[in-house]
Parts: structure tokens; sequence; C-alpha cells
């Protein structure tokens, strides 16, 4: 039994909550700032298009994102609120290409009522104040100084309780608002207001306006010299200000997202909740606006926000799918589209479910998520590591080389492979019929191994042997010179280049000299790499024998090594082989854990390949099979394509429809989905609901079973029963009728695939929705609504099996997460948290053991170990319970105990028992139990149980590095990751924040020996330790 | 607004087009939670009956005050004490607050016997309590400034209210209400019996007692130099038809998170006013007084009864929304929102039920036995959906939405009090000594003498009693044979 975890993020959040646009890096620089939730990005404009600059956490969720610029500033500033009430202003400086904090506070106040619509936080066009609407009937505002400095922040009463949007004004000689509210009998108005800075009140604004579109819930100011302000609602779009009102009617539609196009404010993008984008056009004459007229442009991913940027290109931020970096182009494609889309980004969120499995049986978990919604749903596929696509192989054994050669100079790709074996070299080239066939080069000694091969200039091949050096025409294949080595030599390690010059090093066994003196001990085979250039940082990288491998930077003019950092990468000797991939120098380092070496954000990442025991490998980008690599593995050669290289790989399978629920049966190899498709086309009752059938390596719909009309599919798994050698697809569904709040009514289906079809078996009525389903005891376990009900698989007398009610738990608010280990089940509730119940098989019964009296709202749960259960609540927390069975009273042993706290800061929808990499038995984590969870915001995180001692110094490690490590904007970690919801804000407990503590991997030198002194530990006592821990995720 | 459905809403909130706030909010006050509201437990241990529940900040202690005038604070959840005090008042304690903020240690408790006291709960365990004021009669309510560990205001049957701040134990005293100037000559001072602050605009608070109006005041105003000017209103809520009805008056008094103002008469239906539904600080001169036993008085609402008297007043402004079916006559009740964003209506009933209603509709809903007798307090939690309640038994029930079913409401809402025979009564001092106390808990000030008189001599014959009792059975609380005996000899 294990009470503290580690709590670590393996896919950073990808839905786009934020974007804007401005000149932030620099006056002349155009720069993309995206905010991810918690994460936030600085992309520069280029014309090679967004180029990304930053990357960083935010220690809180980013409820504001804008770019201002105070008054004579050369450059824009950036503005950043949170839901917790922190703010703060951020700088680029330029020299150090880092962000500096030039304001930052905290605007809570102790009582007040948040509102409901979401945080509001605007920045007045000119620069005067900061307007921040956080609590129902308060606006407040941190007023700028003459020297842009922010003054100290008040309140003023708004008469408005029910807030939907306000925007600043432009123009206006003093700051006004305009604000658009719904009063108690939910008529929506809008009104302005000018903030009187000296009294600290508001005074009537210029206008107002009253009774808009029902569904008006988003204003948008309009520059100089128009001003006013567009008010955009569900049937119409309004043009208001004090001397113009202008209307025009909509096709329905929600817009979530807009985008000024001119800098005169008279065209605009917006993105509706079906993924259209639509031009709005102000028409004008000199500055008197005369109408609206709007103008569908094409689909996009369904928009979150809206930045264009510059010539018609935009970049369209997404929750629901990928976002997108398009072109507007002045002509219409063949379907009627002016929208082209240039650049997909991943967004993995919102992930509604996923499940782990092992797809191609590496022994590696792969996730496959229910990603994105409504038109946008798709299947991801996510795993650790990268993949190779075989496009041929050869059986070949003991392989002890692999170099790759051009038929000339001037060819842009590769015709030969040279393979090395310990006594003979063997060439294979692509004949005209792009096959692979053994071939000679006659100038090659082929009756030895060979050591190095390269290409060299004026159409000449180099072939290096433990005796000599063989210079050879690449094209008539013929010896040009040789160079023998003297009697009682032979070479051991050589390298080359194209240049005329080749540079061959031999080293004698006593004594080998490098380059630089580095402090490197007590190693049997050394085999070294220089120059290697990531990012334009130069890196020295020194594979070792035992399969650790160094890396220094590496000063070129100077030679001298600092930042030395160990690795380990397996436990065989380990080849280096560097490699291009999309114009980005990787290095490949063969051994029996194969990793590619790369740079992303100006650092090195380790990310592994899905291949056991690779010996060799050399690029191979060959006519017909371009960018290719060459590996060479047991007894094999392969030529394939590699996937995009990162931390993790993932798979996009576009559905078009939004998959709910997803379940993978190994013994049919399909996924099963309960899905729904939209039809925003026909009015109400527009949605369809499924369940499909999925092949499990092609993904494709191989049958599908429609559900009745408003029967939603809720759950969905594979089980077996007791007495029955089937496996089932067993579906939980309710009828949500129009007139009903909670369903009354559901069913729970018992599918079989037969033949590569969905047979309904047995299907059973419920009095609820059935939330959940779990396999138990042989046994059929659902929760429905209010209700825990167990049913058996029973064989009537016509040879036909049924579901048949055994007993039931109720007590529950609504039961919607339930999961079970032995006779125990897990409840979590919609309201009042976790519930342990127990069954008791000689009674047919089940009782309540134990329970969480905090009224948690509940959005996942999962069984850690026997006694410790984890659940994710509506506030963005994790929490562990343990069952209490020592207890000294009924009461005691009644109540599960809180015993670990944590601000995630993200909306967890799934737990699952699982692990994204492979487990090592020879490895320290490789024991450690893991729970992925997936969240709305596309995170897939694990969450480890540690020991005692493990966590202890972890804590202690995580402690020091809040010290040193500290957060963008001033925002405490501490504070962070305090569990945090409208009740009571507590400290965290039993839980360590996993990105924190890898992140002492990216510390310089100086820093990392700051923090070993403080541990008394050494920095490579640390680094091996925190090394450990990235290998969870 | 789309309806709220709890599936759709799952869907909604797993994506994100929900936030988790809102769908909180929104399931949080399901109709179908309040159809499923269930009696979880008694609370039981007050030997008298309970006048004051209230919940603390964050919704896990509920604090007691009763006619025992003992103050226990309950593990509501699971029914444990977790500490229980005497408040050092002489009477009935009539509320019990624990101020935010505070870490659940400061109670500030009003009572029969006029005293506003202070309860500190120390380090050791031990309370120490003391009294900050007292009122010239009975002083029924205390309203907490919003979020304030330090401001809270009381009003008595003196017609007085108080400011007090505990940092400095000072209890200012404000003004004392007065009745518009026509009837200065037959009652010198209004006894008020409810105060409210606005959630959403602390500087107002309202006040209402023996007449039908209720004031609404600005502390703005207060000139702190002792002026008499703040005695002021700036503002005047009643229904139109029941402007210068001079038999009805207001029990209780609630403010929603809208700052909607909710107004509970005696002996009528509780009434909702917006805030554009206000008199303005001079209220209108009454068209004509409606006597005594009114038809539209007894039947509710009555549409003739207002296009008669205030067609001028519908023109301009819209009429409250109307709750009824219960009723109020018996003692003073507390009226309160329920749901997160006081969607619903709730008041106790004379007939011994909860009776709770839709605000915006004025629908009834729900109608549940809470009480033998008679149902006085009934108080939302802060955060979730669960109610207490309690009346003239001496627990406290606490509601959750656990039931299976949902309910359906009886046939027969309008149902008269319980019978209360004299005799009946004689076996329970306690309940003998609220019987006395009940009629001196109605709004209108008793003017007959010879009645007054009576009554003290049965206070005095019940006093005897108790101490016989006390001295023969003292343990016992509850009558026996032997005590009827006793009672009868």
């Amino acid at each position: 039994m294990t009470i503290w975890n580690y709590v670590v993020t393996a896919h950073k959040p990808t839905n786009v909550t934020h974007s804007c646009v401005g000149n932030f890096t620099s006056p002349q620089d155009l720069n993309l700032i995206i905010a991810k939730c918690t994460r936030i990005e600085i992309h520069l404009l280029s014309p090679q298009g967004l180029q990304p600059m930053l990357d960083v956490p935010i220690y809180g969720r980013i409820a504001t994102l804008e770019l201002f610029r105070p008054h004579g500033e050369a450059q824009d500033y950036l503005f950043i609120a949170t839901e917790r009430y922190k703010f703060c202003v951020l700088q680029w400086d330029s020299e150090t290409g880092e962000l500096v904090t030039r304001a930052m506070g905290d605007v809570s106040d102790r009582i007040g009522r948040p509102t409901d619509n979401g945080q509001i936080g605007i920045i007045d066009p000119d620069c005067r104040l900061i307007g921040l609407h956080l609590y129902d009937g308060l606006f407040k505002v941190i007023p700028f100084d003459n020297k842009g400095q922010l003054k100290e922040a008040f309140n003023i009463r708004l008469e408005e309780l029910q807030v939907l949007d306000i925007k600043f004004l432009y123009g206006c000689s003093k700051p006004t608002i305009v604000v658009l509210y719904q009063d108690n009998k939910d008529a929506r108005h809008v009104k302005t207001y000018e903030v009187a800075l000296k009294d600290k009140d508001f005074v009537e604004g210029p206008w107002s306006q009253n009774n808009l579109d029902n569904g008006a819930d988003l204003l948008i100011p309009v520059p100089p010299p128009l001003c006013g302000v567009l008010i955009i609602g569900e049937e119409t779009i309004v043009y208001c200000s004090a001397n113009a009102f202008k209307a025009i009617p909509i096709r329905p539609s929600i817009t979530k997202a807009y985008g000024r196009v001119d800098p005169d404010g008279s065209r605009y993008l917006l993105g509706d909740h079906t993924g259209l984008v639509s031009l709005l056009v102000i028409i004008h004459e000199k500055e008197k606006v005369t109408g609206l007229k709007i103008e569908p442009l094409g689909e996009t991913s369904i928009a979150s926000t809206i930045s264009y940027l510059d010539n018609a290109f935009v970049y369209v931020g997404s929750s629901y799918g990928d976002s997108q970096l398009i072109k507007l182009n002045l002509q219409p494609d063949a379907k009627g589209s002016y929208v082209e889309v240039l650049e997909r980004y991943v967004n993995l969120g919102p992930i509604v479910d996923f499940c782990v499995v092992d797809l191609e049986r590496q022994g590696q978990g792969q996730v496959v998520t229910c990603s994105g919604a409504y038109k946008d749903g798709s299947l991801r596929v996510v795993r650790n590591g990268i993949g190779i696509n075989e496009q041929a192989s050869v059986e070949l054994q003991g392989i002890k080389g692999m170099w790759s050669l051009r038929s000339s100079t001037d060819d842009p790709f590769d015709t030969f492979l040279v393979v090395s074996f310990i006594s003979e070299t063997r060439i294979l080239a692509m004949n005209l019929e792009d096959e692979l066939e053994e071939t000679e080069i006659e100038g090659f000694c082929s009756q030895v191994q060979t050591l190095f091969c390269h290409d060299a200039v004026h159409n000449q091949l180099v072939q290096v042997t433990s005796s000599s050096v063989r210079l050879v025409s690449s094209t008539t294949r013929d010896l040009r010179n040789e160079w023998h080595a003297p009697s009682g030599y032979s070479v051991n390690v050589a390298t080359a280049n194209a240049t005329q010059t080749i540079s061959v090093r031999i080293f004698s066994l006593p004594g080998s000299e490098s380059h630089h003196k580095g402090t490197i001990r007590n190693n049997r085979r050394e085999i070294i790499l220089s120059s290697c250039a990531f990012e334009g940082i130069s890196y020295l990288l020194c594979a070792l024998g035992d399969g650790h491998l160094l890396n220094f930077m590496l000063n070129t003019s100077t030679g001298e090594l600092t930042d030395r950092k160990k690795v380990s990468l397996g436990t065989q000797p380990i080849t280096l082989r560097t490699f291009s991939s999309k114009n980005t120098t990787h290095v490949f380092a063969a051994s029996d854990r194969p990793t590619v070496i790369y740079s992303s954000n100006k650092k090195l990442l380790y990310s592994n390949v899905n291949l056991k025991e690779v010996s060799h490998m050399c690029p191979f980008n060959s006519a017909a099979f371009p960018d290719s690599l060459a590996i060479a593995k047991e007894g094999e050669l392969t030529i394939g394509t590699i996937d995009d290289i990162q931390k993790l790989h993932i798979r996009s399978i576009p559905l078009g429809e939004h998959a709910r629920r997803i379940c993978h049966q190994e013994q049919s190899r399909t996924f099963a989905i309960c899905s729904l498709k939209y039809n925003p086309a026909s009015g109400e009752d527009s949605e369809m609901h499924f369940v499909r059938l999925l092949d499990d390596q092609t993904f494709e719909f191989i049958s599908t079973y429609s559900l009745d009309t408003y029967e939603y599919g809720c759950f969905i798994i594979s089980c077996s029963f007791s007495d029955d050698n089937n496996v089932y697809y067993c579906v939980g569904t309710a009828y949500v009728l129009p007139e009903e709040m909670e369903p009354t009514k559901g069913r729970i289906l018992v599918f079989a695939v037969e033949d590569g079809k969905l047979q309904l078996i047995a299907e059973k009525e419920t009095k609820g929705a059935v939330y959940c389903l779990n396999a138990f005891n042989g046994k059929l376990l659902a929760a429905v609504g209010q209700k825990i009900q167990l049913y058996k698989w029973v064989l009537r007398d016509d040879g036909t099996h049924e579901l048949q009610s055994e007993c039931g738990h109720h007590g529950h608010i609504l039961a919607l997460y339930v999961q079970t280990r032995g006779d125990f089940i897990v409840v979590g509730d919609l309201m009042k948290s976790i519930s342990l119940l127990i069954y008791k098989h000689e009674e047919g019964a089940i009782e309540e053991r134990a329970r969480d009296y905090n009224a948690n709202w509940m959005s996942a749960v999962e069984i850690v170990d026997d006694d410790i259960y984890l659940g994710a609540e509506n506030s963005f927390n994790l929490f562990t319970v343990r069952k209490n069975s020592e207890g000294a009273t009924d009461e005691e042993r009644g109540r599960l105990e809180v015993v670990g706290e944590y601000h995630l800061g993200e909306f967890v929808n799934r737990f699952r028992h699982g692990s994204l990499v492979m487990r090592l038995p020879d490895s320290d984590v490789g024991q450690i139990p893991t729970v992925i969870f997936g969240t709305i915001n596309g995170v897939i995180g694990v969450i480890a149980s540690l020991p005692h001692e493990q966590y202890v110094f972890l804590e202690k490690l995580q402690s020091n590095l809040r010290k040193v490590i500290k957060g963008v904007g001033g925002l405490s970690h501490e504070q962070w990751r305090s569990f945090n919801n409208e009740k009571k804000t507590v400290e965290a407990r039993n839980f360590l924040d996993g990105d924190l503590i890898e992140s002492f991997l990216d510390l310089n030198r100086s820093k990392m020996d700051e923090i070993s002194k403080a541990l008394d530990v050494s920095v490579e006592e640390l680094c091996k330790r925190v090394e450990e821990l990235t290998r969870l995720h | 607004m789309n309806k709220r459905k709890a599936l759709p809403d799952l869907c909604n909130r797993e994506v994100g087009h929900l936030s988790p706030r809102n769908f909180a909010l929104r399931l949080g006050s399901s109709e179908d939670l309040v159809l499923r509201l269930q009696l979880l437990r008694n609370l039981q241990k007050h030997r008298g009956c309970v006048n004051a529940v209230s919940f603390n900040a964050d919704g896990d202690i509920l604090v007691s005050g009763s006619d025992d005038c003992g103050i226990i604070l309950w593990d509501w959840e699971t029914g444990r004490i977790r500490l229980s005090f005497h408040s050092g008042h002489s009477n009935n304690v009539f509320q019990a607050k624990i101020m935010p903020h505070s870490d659940d240690r400061t109670i500030v408790t009003c009572a029969a016997d006029g005293q506003v006291r202070h309860a500190q709960l120390l380090e050791n365990g031990r309370v120490e309590t003391k009294c900050l004021a007292k009122h010239q009669g009975r002083a029924h309510k205390l309203a907490i400034e919003p979020g304030s560990p330090h401001i809270f205001y009381t009003c008595g049957e003196d017609g007085l209210v108080q400011r007090f701040d505990l940092r400095t134990g000072a209890a200012t005293e404000l003004f004392t209400c007065q009745p518009i100037k026509d009837r200065w000559s037959y009652m010198p001072v209004i006894h008020l019996n409810a105060i409210a602050i606005d959630p959403r605009n602390p500087n107002l608070f309202a006040v209402a007692g023996s007449d039908e109006y209720a004031r609404l005041y600005d502390i703005r105003k207060y000139k702190w130099d002792g002026s008499t000017d703040f005695g002021q209103p700036t503002n005047f809520f009643c229904p139109p038809h029941l402007i210068g009805d001079q038999q009805v008056g207001i029990t209780g008094l609630a403010f929603s998170e809208l700052r909607e103002l909710l107004v509970s008469y005696n002996d009528e239906l509780i009434y909702l006013f917006t805030q554009d539904m206000g008199l303005g600080p001079n209220p209108p001169d009454p068209v004509s007084p409606k006597s005594m036993n009114s038809d539209a008085s007894e039947i509710g609402f009555s549409h003739g009864s207002v296009s008669s008297q205030s067609k001028m007043d519908a023109d301009e402004k819209v009429t409250p929304q109307v709750f009824k079916g219960h009723r109020n006559c018996e003692t003073v009740k507390g009226v309160n929102f329920f749901g997160p964003k006081c969607e619903y209506v709730v008041s106790g009933s004379d007939c011994g039920r909860i009776f709770i209603w839709k605000k915006k509709s004025g629908q009834l809903i729900r109608v549940m036995e809470a009480d033998k007798y008679v149902v006085n307090c009934i108080e939302s939690h802060p955060h979730t959906m669960v109610l207490a309640s309690s009346g003239i038994e001496h627990d406290i029930k606490i509601w959750t939405p656990k039931a299976l079913e949902k309910a359906t409401l009886p046939k027969n809402i309008e149902q008269k009090p319980k019978a209360k025979g004299w005799m009946y009564r004689i076996a329970y001092p306690e309940d003998l000594m609220q019987l006395i106390s009940l009629p001196r808990r109605r709004v209108r000030t008793e003017s007959n003498g010879e009645n007054s008189s009576t009554d003290r001599d049965l206070l005095q014959l019940i006093l005897t009693f108790n101490a016989n009792s006390d001295s023969s059975n003292e343990d016992d609380d509850d009558g026996d044979t032997t005590s009827q005996d006793d009672l009868f000899s």
C-alpha cells in the first residue's frame, strides 16, 4: 500500500484556448502567442511559416491573454490572468531570449461570487487601465500611470449581475466599456459606462441598446475611424455606436471566435460551432457605417480563437480539433471554399475516453483516445517512441556495419547500401525496377570487414578497412588509389566527410588521444562522433561500451567541453549515426534499446524507437524509398521510413463524428466505440447515436448498430461471463427524452462479434441511464442512475442467455464512475465523492463499507491498490482516499480517509491502469505501478505510486527546485499545486509534480550543483534518479 | 437557456463545452434533486424547540440554538456532535451563526432575552461567552456582513437595529425603526422580526416587522457623528394590494444572489421583489385600507384587488411573484432561497410541513412533512443541495436528495393547522413553556392587559411545576404519570 504519488505529463496540453498577434519579441517581429490553458507558446511569423521561439508552462489556468503596448514603448507587453486570480505582465528580453516579469499581483477578493460565464480580462486600447470582471457585480480596475506602470487596483460596483461580455470601446476620450448582459427575465441588452478614475466609479456611457438577439453573447469592439461595437448573436449581427445601428440576419449559428482582418476594423473573420469561417464586412462611406455584409469562406476546425496574421495567413486555434494555419485565397477551389489548410497542429483534446492496448504486441501500451468533438471527432493512437514503417526487408545474419552511397556526387539519392560482415562486405543496390539486389563495386575489397564508407567529391567513394583506405570511382567503380596501413598497425575507428581532405584517425591501443581531454575514465571502448549540431548548437556525443551516452556542449572555436550529461540508453555497446529528417539533424543510437537523439526547444531529447536490439543503422534516401533508414536487427535488414520524431507518436484517424466511449477486444481484434453524429442542417433531434465496430489495425468501420431515437450510448466494455467461453461487447445506454431531466430508461446491449459483424445477443431494459459497466466476478455490474445493479448471465431453456438482476445498492445521487477489484466496488458519485461497496457472495447483496464525506463533484475514479482509491473532481484537483479497516469505531471504519490532495489544473475524464512505456525487468522504475489519465485539454498524464523512501527524497528535490526555478510571471508553484475548490484551499500533500522534478535535467550545471549541495547528493546521482523517472512515460 | 438535463450536461462537461463550475450549478439546482429530497437523519440532543439552524461557510458544520439556551455544533453528515455549550442566554435562542473566516471559532447568538452574545471557542476546547449588547425586547435575527469575520447586525422587537464589530466589541445603535408618519400616534416603533444584507452590495440591508413594509437602508448614509438622519430608508417594498393593510406584518426576509428580496408575511403569502419594484424612499399613501377579514386576504392574491387599488402602479411596475399554499400564523418563520443560484423558495408552515416553490414561476413543487406541529426554520447548505429544518419538536432534520423515486405533491396542500388540545400538552413542561411563548411571537402586539396578567399567572404556575419536577426526577426530561399526578394534586 502506498499513498505517495508522482504526477507527470506525458503529453502536454494541445487545446488552444487563447491566441493573439503583435510585436512581442521585437518591434519588427510579428509574433503569434498561443495559450493552451496552462502553457504559452511564442511563435515568429517568417517566410517559412510559424517558427517556434518559446514554449513554457504557466502555474495557473490561463483565463486572459492579451498583448498591449504601453505609451512610448516600441514593443508589445503580454498580460496574463489566471483563473485563480493571479496576473502578470511579461516582456521579452531580446538579449537573453527570455521572458521578464514587469508586474504581477493577486486580484482576488475575499467576498464575492465568481462569475458564471467565465472571467473577463480586457485592456483599454489607449492603455489607461486594465479591466477585470471576476465576480458578479464587480468590475476591477488596474490603472496605468503615465510611465506605463500599474497602480493599485480597485473595484467598481457593476449593476448588471449576469454579464455575458465586456469590451473597451475605441476612440473615447475617457476609458469606456460596453457591457452585454442578461436581465432577470432573460432578455439581453448592452449599455456603456465611462470609468471615472478619480472617483473610482462608473459614469453613464454614451449609449445603450435594449432587447438584442436572445443568443447574443459576443462583443467585438471596432477601432477608429468607425468605432462602435459589433454584437454577435445566434440569428443576428448588430453594429451599434452612438450614431448608427445596423443589423443583418444570419444563418442560425453560434459564433465562438473572431479575428480582425484590417487595422481600420472594417473586416472580421468569424468562426462558428460547425467550423464554418465567414468574413463579416462593415460597409461604410468615408467614416459612416451604412450596413453589414457576411460571406462564408469555407470550413476549418471548430475555432476557439482566430488570429489574422499577415498577407491572408490566419491561425485557427481549436479546442475540438487540430489547430490550423490557413491561407485565404482570392479564388474559390472546386468545392467553393476560399480556405486552404497549410499546416495542422495536433490537438488531442478533449480526451473523453481512452483505452490502453498493445496493438503491435511489443510489450508496450498504446493509448487509443476518443479525441475531438462534433465534426472534428477522431481517434488517436498515442505511443511512446518512434515507429518504423517497413518498406522492404531481407534476411541477413551477422551485420557489423552499414553505409549508404550515391552513384555520383550530384545524385540526390542513394544507390548503394554497403553491408559489412565479420569477414566480408556485400553491396546492395536499387535496380531499374526499384528492387534491392546484390551487386558489386569492383574497386571495393569485399573479402574483409568494412570499417567505414563515405561519398567523396569528384564522383568518388571511400572504403576503410582495418588494413587500408581505398578511393574508388563511383561511376566506373574502379580503384583509384589505396593507402596501406604500416605493418603491425591496424585501423580501429575511422570517419570522413565529403571534402577532398579525408580525416582518418589512427589509434593505438595503449594510449588513445582525443581532440580534448574530457572526464572519460575506465571505459573499455569508445566511439566518438564529434561536432554534431542541433538547432545551431554543437554537441559532442560519446557512446560508451556499457550502454551509456555522454553529451557535452562543444565550443567549436576553443574546443571547450561543458555541461557534461550522462544518460543510459541500454546495456550493450552503442553505435551512433547521424541522419536528417524533415531538414533537421538527428542521431540514431543503435543498441538493445534503440533511441533517436534530437533537439527541441534547445534541449536534447531522447525518444526510443519501437524496435528491439538494433545493431546498426544508416540513412538510405533512395528514389524508391525517400527519406528511409536501413536498420539491421537480429537476423534481418529492414528498409523503412521513420515516423515524425517526437517523444510520443500520434496517429490520427478522423471519424467525422464524435466518439464518446471506446473499448478494445483482443479476441476479435476489434475496437468498439459509442459515437454520435451531428447533423446541423436539420433542426432539433439532429444527433444520431451508434455503436460501431472497427478493425484494430486499419480502424475501418466494419459494422454499425444504430441506437434508437433519443438513445445515447453511455458506456462500453468487453467482457465474458461465468460458464460461457464467448467474449462480448456490453453497451450501456440511456433514453434522453425531451420532457425528462434525468433519464428513466436505458438498455444494456450484449453484442458478439461474428464474421466481423456486431450481433445483438441480448438486451436488458433498465430504469435509468446506464452510466458505467464493469465485468465483475463473472457477472455484469452496472451503474444505473442512482443505483449499482449486479446482473448475472443466465442460460434459458431455449439455449439463449439473458441478463438477470441479482442484487443492487442505492443511496447515490448519480453513480457515474465505477471501478472494481475483487469483491470491492468503488463508486464516484455526481456530487458525493467516493464510496466503497462490498459484494457479499453468500448473501447475494451489495453493501456500503465506507465513504468519503467531502461533497466532491467527481469526474473520474480509479483503484490504486486494495486500500487506496484515486479521484479527480470538478475543480481540477486530484485526491486519494484510504480504506480504514483497522479503525476502532464503526464510524472510523465507515469513513474513507483523505490521504492525498493536489491541484492538477486539468479536468480528468478517465483514469486507466497501464503504461506508455515498455516495462523492462532490469529497470528500477519497471516495478512501479502506473495509472494513465486523459483530460479535456488533451493532456495525457501518468500517476505513479512511489515507495515512501523515494517519495521523501523526491519531495526534498521538489522543494529545492522551487527555490531555483521561478514560475513565469512570478507565479508560485506551491500555490499552484494547492488543492482548491469553492470550499477550501489546502496545501498539496502526498503528490509530487513530476513536471517540475524532471525539469531538473534542463538546468545548467551551476544550478544543478546548487541543488546537489543542498541535498548532499551528487549531480550524477540526481540525474540518474530523475532520468529513471522519465522512463515512466 | 437550454433545459437542464443530466446526461447532455455530462457530455458537454466532458468536452469542455460546459464549464465544470456551470455544470455543478446546473445539475446542483436540478428539480429532480428537489423531488428526491428525503430525510437523511434527525439530530437529537436539544431539550427544547430548535429556533436557530445555520451552516458554517464550508458547509460541514451545522450550528443550532434552542429554547434550552444551548448551542450545539454538529457534524451533520455523520450526526456526530462536535461541541455543545450553554449560550449564556436566559431565554430561547432565536439565532446562532458562525462568523466566516474565523476558523469556525467565533459564534454570535441572539435570543428572547434580548441579548446579543459572542461565543469564542478557545484552543483548549473551552468556550468563552459574553454579552455584547441588549435589545429591549426579543432579538429575533442577526445578519452577518458577507465574508466578514467581524461585522454583523441585529434587530429586535424594540425596533432597534444595531451594528457590531467584534474587533472592538463595540455595538452601534444605528436607528430605531419608525412607522410611516400617519401611524406614529398609535404605533411608536416597528417591532422588527427580520434583517437581511444584500449579498452583492453589502452596504444595503433590509429590515421588516410589524407593518406591511420591508425597508431598505444604506449603511453609507449613516453619519458616525451621531446624527439622527440615518433612520430614513432608501426604499420601501410592499405588494400593492397590501399597502395600508395594518393587519399584516412580516416574519422573514431573504436576499437572492441576483439581489431580489423575498418577503414572508404573517397571515398572508410570500412575495418576491426585484429592485425595480421598490416604492422609493416615500411610500405612496394607501388608496383605501383593507378590512380585517378581507376576502382578498383570505383567498390570497386577487386580481380584482390589484386592479381596483393599484391600477396606476400596475401600469408602471410589474407585480411581485407570489408563493402560496403554506400557512404562516402561529410563529415568526423565516423564509429562504434554495439552490446554487437561488432557483427555489422554501418556507415552513403551521401545518408542520416544508414548502418548496420554483422562484421564477411560483409553482409549488414540493411539500414535505417535517414536524408534528410547526416548521419555523429552514436553512440551505451553502454549496450543495441539503436542507436543515427545525420547528416545535426538539430535533433538527437534515434533508438530502437520496430518495429513489421522485415525490409528488400531496392532495390536501392547504391543510389546517393540527389540532392541539390544552390538556394534551400538560405532560410536557417545555411544550407548555412554548405554548406560553407562542402568542408572544405573534407580530401584532397584544394590547389586552388582562390577557397579559393571565399569562403571567400561568407562567408562574409552570415555573413552580418545573422546579418540582427538577427536584423529584431531575434526569427525566419527559413527563410521566408521577409528574402528572403531582401537577393535579
